[in-house]
């Protein structure tokens, strides 16, 4: 075939052979589902009702205009996602990169200890955390007394919502990212850390020129997953944000929140849709410069 | 990688101390979740707040049991997971291991649009989905269930990035001998990255075990739901049944605890002898 | 070798997915979903007599917690997926009477429902003159007092009107020695996702004559709370929260606050009772009416019902079902075991009395009480979510306390918010 011209033949069959039954599911399973939604965003779809019309660009133009609950929505989404994604990288890598340099005593059992969080589903362990931000019964508070410092409402309060439960979430995500950046550094070959090693290179140096720089198919991914993960959040907010004892909804409330906000209890799916199409946006853009960002300078 | 030191020394001692103290922290929760659940109810909402209950119940565990069919939750849930997780490392490794290490025309589109499907939050598109799953009367059903999660972006693109580490000199050494570009695939490619396979596996596992939205869209007979579904129920009785719904709770994380004790070996040590895979 | 295994795995994986089973229906199987998944017991007991006598039915009931039934209700029935029965509030289910989506009443029920029960139950559900569902359970608020904390405080009576509320809650609230508030005087709903802070709102709108949205003509409404009552109400909170300080962010809220004695006053619905007999079995507390105002003296109603899709294909029996569960022992048996009230008339409770005697005072409503039924606007969800997102940012910002320049411009701008909801769905009107 034309379009061949310059490849491997024997390898490009073999691609294809491997690859097209995959990327036909995800079409089927993943695409068409979202081409769908995509169109849907362009009329005033409601779920509710099997009657509804073509309204072009109105959606679109109702959230990005006026619209307190998307501007809100989108500042928070921003701060939320950027504070945990550094966050959450920085403390695994390097508490990965000391679990794999030191003696660590029993690191199976520690292994498990940082993984429990991501294991246990979202319902519990919000209901947990709720319980330990609990003013009156609540953990922290507890500990606080001791320092004689008056009841705090951790999630009501609004000075301190958003940062309990970037808390929370940090929590659930840390082991995560220590599983991917733990694996990655095993598929560093032991050639490149031996020669190194031969060479003199101390800890540090080791880290800044050996390491990092392999890994970066690694960090890009965490990157990625981390923004992907802070923007399109949204059981670990909800839970939070339901009862009485909860944060209040204004401050935490996240894009896919609003999302599901305006296509579930308001029955306005094409906004909802829109909103999700502009959240797309974001995220893809953030991967692409972030894409260029981690290959910049090196020889791809 | 190999560590030949051979004395403990005090930064060592340091770091230890610390993990360990953090991993205390991460766990906590855990505790308090497992300890309520074998609380009696006078005694849950008590101040000052008791993490270890000194009269133990298991009440709630009995209750859990009787009040709900524990056990057609359970084979629910697993079915479901072992077989996602089955389906989607085959395919995120092999559709990962053709994106690292071929060169074909319209790889890269075809991978951005994998991706891509990643940066949609699933509600979103659920609903086209269910709509979908509506025609070919998958609905309340166990393919209705399963089709969407036979494949997973995240596992691809995880898998990608790993195999990019593999030098192409193994294959083209491979291939020089004589070696199917499918041979090479099973028994070169994928041994070096039983790490990267546990790993992904591990996810998945965590991830299909504690799904909640599409079981709840897709289901509706109460004996094709999940632990996770059956969960939120009891959760409903919030200010009244904390001990019932944290016995529900741990109930159901144990198993995918257990796998990972079990499994943690193959996920988190890989074959590290240097220079050879 | 390894490449045997690749084959099996995915063999294994066809066959399992082949042979996912299309269960096999009984005669006629009705399936019930509810999002009340605490009464599912109570159901299902009724469930169980109902197969004993016929034979050839299986109910299947099917519980979800609140929000994401309403969710799967929502996107199964343009899908032609739903159930045949569906418990739900009136205003969500008019959601689906507007869009022609249910089934309305056939002769014979609609018949028995005109005897069996109140107006006020049936009219939520009423649309043109054709009901569409057999009601359930409703609730309504009522004030909780802890008694143990009246004694102390030197009150006897519950209050009648905002004044004594306020005026109580300031002799009932307590502080540690620290300054801490270990005590709320009443307890508030000041925070939290969802409809809920405007909808305990409203509470405190009615005495005043106010309410978040108020129905002007048929299928027409508008926002009712720039105005004195509002003013009132807003007010009300504002001096609770900062000018006599009886309730706080920092100490636990609503029923568990209650049960745990953690305030001496709330409202809520009657499931509380349940609640305090589970948790707090010796708590000696109070039930009194809301406190009315000047204008009148109401409380809210919401009503649930049993809605047939239009798509169900049994609906004969769903409708004859809904009609068994009906039957006194089981509306006692909710009220016993579950707390909820139900609607069908005549009923004696007297059993119940006995060993929960706060459900009688609770039904002791004196005669010109209103209830007001929550209204059926398809805004309805909408704009009282707004409308709480607006109140919880305002009762964080002290300075509004008493001004009332500020206040009423809130409330302006709050209802402006609202009618704009309403205009576009249509359905507003003076």
């Amino acid at each position: 075939m034309f379009f061949t011209k310059g490849y491997n033949k024997a390898h490009v069959k073999f691609a294809y052979t491997a690859l097209l039954p995959i990327f036909g599911l995800y079409l089927i399973l993943r695409c068409w589902p979202i081409l769908e939604s995509f169109r849907l965003s362009f009329t005033n779809y409601s779920i509710i009702s099997p009657n509804f019309s073509f309204v072009g660009l109105q959606n679109y133009l109702k959230l990005l205009s006026n619209d307190q609950d998307f501007r809100i929505s989108l500042i928070n989404t921003m701060l939320f996602a950027t504070l945990t994604t550094i966050a959450v990288l920085l403390l695994a890598f390097s508490i990965t990169l000391a679990m794999d340099r030191r003696k660590i005593k029993s690191i199976g059992l520690l292994q498990s200890l940082f993984f429990l969080p991501v294991v246990v589903s979202v319902v519990p362990s919000a209901i947990i955390w709720k319980w330990m931000y609990d003013p009156q019964y609540g953990i922290f508070n507890y500990f606080l007394s001791f320092f004689g410092i008056g009841t705090i409402g951790w999630l009501v309060d609004r000075s301190y919502s958003m940062y309990s439960i970037i808390l929370f979430v940090i929590w659930k995500w840390l082991g995560y990212f220590m599983v991917i950046f733990w694996v990655g550094l095993k598929g560093i070959p032991g050639v490149y850390i031996e020669a190194a090693k031969i060479d003199g290179a101390s800890n540090w140096k080791l880290t800044r020129f050996v390491i990092l720089p392999l890994l970066k198919p690694i960090i890009f991914f965490s990157l990625v997953m981390a923004t992907i993960k802070g923007f399109t959040i949204f059981s670990e907010v909800y839970v939070m944000t339901v009862g009485s004892q909860a944060a209040p909804g204004n401050m935490v409330k996240t894009l896919t929140y609003d999302i599901y906000e305006r296509a579930f209890l308001y029955f306005r799916a094409g906004q909802a849709n829109a909103e999700a199409v502009i959240l797309f946006l974001i995220v893809l853009g953030l991967t692409v410069i972030q894409g260029k960002l981690v290959r910049k300078g090196e020889l791809y | 990688m190999a560590k030949t030191k051979i004395r403990c020394n005090p930064s060592d001692l340091i770091i230890n101390i610390l993990l360990y103290l953090l991993a205390a922290a991460m766990i906590f929760p855990f505790i308090w979740l497992v300890s309520t659940s074998l609380k009696l109810p006078q005694h849950i909402l008590s101040w000052p707040p008791q993490i270890f209950p000194k009269v133990f119940t298991l009440a709630n565990y009995q209750a859990v049991f009787q009040k709900v069919d524990m056990m057609r939750y359970f084979y629910n849930t697993l079915r479901f997971t072992l077989v996602s997780t089955a389906s989607i490392v085959s395919t995120s490794a092999l559709a990962g291991y053709v994106f690292a290490k071929y060169r074909f025309p319209f790889k890269e589109p075809m991978f951005l649009i994998i991706i891509s499907t990643m940066m949609i939050p699933f509600q979103c598109y659920m609903v086209p989905l269910y709509m979908m799953m509506v025609k070919i009367h998958a609905v309340d059903t166990y393919l209705g269930l399963q089709l969407p999660y036979l494949v997973q972006a995240m596992g691809t693109f995880f898998m990608r990035q790993n195999f990019e580490s593999l030098p192409d000199e193994y294959l083209d050494a491979a291939r020089i001998e004589g070696a199917s570009e499918w041979r090479i695939f099973f028994n070169i490619a994928l041994p070096s990255f039983r790490s990267a396979l546990g790993g992904l596996s591990i996810f998945v596992v965590s991830i299909i075990w504690g799904n909640l939205i599409w079981p709840l869209i897709i289901t509706s007979s109460e004996k094709n739901f999940v632990l996770e579904l059956g969960l939120v129920n009891f959760q409903q009785l919030y200010t009244v049944d904390y001990g019932l719904f944290t016995a529900a709770a741990t109930v159901a994380i144990i198993p995918v605890i257990i796998f990972f004790i079990v499994f943690r070996r193959q996920i988190m040590e890989g074959i590290t002898l240097s220079g050879i895979r | 070798m390894k490449k045997m295994l690749f084959v099996p795995i995915f063999l294994i994986i066809v066959m399992v997915l082949a042979l996912s089973t299309v269960f096999a229906a009984a005669p006629v199987t009705i399936k019930l979903w509810t999002g009340y998944p605490e009464r599912v017991p109570v159901y299902k007991a009724v469930a169980a007599d109902y197969m004993k006598e016929n034979q050839n039915v299986t109910i299947e009931i099917s519980p979800f917690e609140l929000r994401q039934s309403e969710q799967k209700f929502a996107i199964s029935i343009p899908a032609g997926t739903g159930p045949d029965l569906f418990e739900t509030s009136h205003f969500f289910a008019h959601l689906f009477i507007k869009n022609a989506m249910l089934d309305p009443a056939p002769a014979k029920v609609k018949e028995w429902l005109d005897k069996n029960f109140d107006p006020p139950y049936l009219v939520v559900f009423t649309e043109a003159d054709k009901i569409y569902a057999v009601p359930s359970v409703h609730g309504f608020q009522i004030l909780y007092y802890n008694l143990d904390y009246y004694k102390e405080a030197g009150l006897t009576t519950p209050p009648k009107n905002l004044d004594e509320l306020m005026a109580y809650a300031r002799k009932l609230v307590k502080y540690d020695d620290k300054g801490n508030l270990i005590r709320s005087g009443i307890s508030l709903r000041i925070s939290g996702g969802g409809a809920g802070v405007a909808q305990k709102f409203e509470i405190f709108l009615f005495p005043n004559g106010g309410s978040v949205i108020e129905p002007t003509t048929p299928g027409k409404f508008k926002a009712n709370f720039a105005n004195e009552a509002g003013y009132k109400a807003l007010n009300f909170y504002l001096e609770a929260l900062y000018k006599y300080k009886v309730d706080s962010f920092n100490i636990k809220h609503d029923s568990e606050a209650f049960v745990l004695g953690l305030t001496a006053q709330f409202n809520r619905e009657t499931y509380v009772i349940g609640e305090v007999k589970k948790l707090a079995p010796g708590m000696n507390y109070g039930i009194a009416q809301i406190v009315g105002g000047d204008v009148q003296t109401a409380t809210n109603l919401n009503v649930d019902g049993w809605i047939v899709p239009a798509a169900s294909k049994n609906k004969d029996v769903a409708w004859d079902f809904v009609m068994y569960l009906n039957k006194d022992k089981y509306l006692v048996q909710m009220m016993k075991e579950v707390g909820w009230i139900c609607s069908r008339k005549g009923v004696d409770y007297s059993e119940v009395y006995k060993s929960e005697p706060h459900f009688q005072q609770v039904l002791d409503r004196p005669e010109d009480m209103k209830m007001i039924p929550a209204p059926t606007a398809a805004s309805f969800t909408e704009a009282y979510t707004k409308f709480s997102s607006r109140l919880v940012e305002v009762f964080a910002d002290a300075s509004m306390v008493d001004n009332k320049e500020k206040i009423m411009k809130f409330l302006e701008d709050g209802a402006k918010e609202v009618n704009d909801v309403l205009k576009s769905n249509g359905e507003y009107g003076e």
